[in-house]
């Protein structure tokens, strides 16, 4: 891996212009202002995130996860602890589903939380960089954080990982967005990245 | 007579959503509902409804697809995409193809702005 300083800031602010997309997307849904940091980007393994994510108390986690492919391919997975999925689902859905139907349509409902969030990073993200992506249909997962990040591959894989911690603090709901990029695809992001940075000089 | 208006998306959750937005500020409109691309086109072909509304990452044929099937043998019927999939190609196709853009989540300022471009649209 050999993205620059410069390299690797360009991405996290390119991230960013995402995240504000998303952050958007997700105070409409909540009616409420929702808090985003500025996404963390390391070179690490699956496992590495996974163990810092249980540092911050995501243990057993609902996941939602989506494949992004195209010149870049990446891995998203929105998370958040167990216990808060119904309420997310609830501040979805509001008053348009009968509270007796909610709990058979919380993982349809969190697959679209999930939808929602995922592609308004990533569109922004493809925007700025003038690429397209296609995205799988999500699918929920739910169980340990560790299972649900090394789904595919294994916990040693070194990953390019970009972190974005969210909070809804009216609602008390505090949830991760996590991109795993293959290193498969660092020599065309780097590419992408030094169009991008060539293009501003 | 009342208009008809058919929801194609494969997210039971958010169909019941915009169905309930819809009911909420067209009560008379009649409304039907598609969870695929297929079903959407065999249900446009068999009776055109007015308006569609129409998801894009959907299982087996995806929206962009569906709407330009639509478009070979029906040109009237007004269509806007509604989707999650917000990035400028997405936006450049839906204009390619001649119909709206609408971004979720379903809100009720998104379900305004399709009954606005319903209405509107010539």
């Amino acid at each position: 891996m050999n993205l620059s300083p410069l390299e690797l800031e360009t991405l996290a602010e390119v991230f960013n212009v995402g995240v504000g997309q998303a952050a958007r997307a997700l105070s409409q849904l909540a009616g409420t202002t929702v808090q985003l940091n500025v996404p963390r980007i390391d070179v690490v393994s699956k496992l590495n995130v996974s163990t810092e994510l249980i540092n911050q108390g995501a243990d057993r986690v609902c996941a939602v996860r989506q494949l992004f492919s195209g010149v870049l391919s990446t891995e998203a997975v929105l998370m958040f602890p167990v216990q808060q999925s119904l309420q997310l689902v609830q501040m979805m859905v509001g008053d348009d589903v009968p509270l007796e139907q909610l709990g058979e349509m919380e993982q349809e409902a969190l697959a679209e939380i999930g939808n929602i969030l995922l592609n308004a990073v990533v569109s922004g993200v493809a925007d700025v960089f003038k690429l397209q992506f296609e995205g799988s249909l999500p699918y929920v997962e739910l169980g340990p954080v560790k299972d649900v990040l090394c789904a595919q591959g294994e916990l040693t894989d070194p990953v390019l990982s970009l972190q974005i911690d969210f909070a809804i603090d009216s609602l008390q709901i505090h949830g991760f967005l996590v991109f795993l990029l293959d290193l498969e695809s660092v020599e065309s992001l780097r590419t992408t990245v030094q169009h991008f940075l060539g293009v501003l000089a | 007579m009342p208009h008809s208006l058919l929801i194609v998306d494969d997210s039971k959750v958010s169909r019941m959503m915009i169905k309930s937005r819809f009911s909420q500020l067209q009560p008379d409109w009649a409304l039907q509902e598609a969870q695929t691309g297929d079903e959407a086109v065999a249900m446009v072909r068999a009776q055109a409804p007015d308006f569609i509304t129409m998801d894009v990452n959907m299982p087996g044929m995806n929206g962009f697809e569906a709407v330009a099937h639509i478009r070979q043998f029906n040109r009237s019927t007004k269509i806007a995409m509604l989707t999650a999939n917000i990035q400028e190609s997405s936006r450049t196709r839906a204009s390619e193809l001649d119909v709206t853009f609408i971004q979720k989540p379903v809100t009720e300022p998104a379900i305004r702005l399709a009954i606005n471009y319903f209405l509107t649209a010539a």
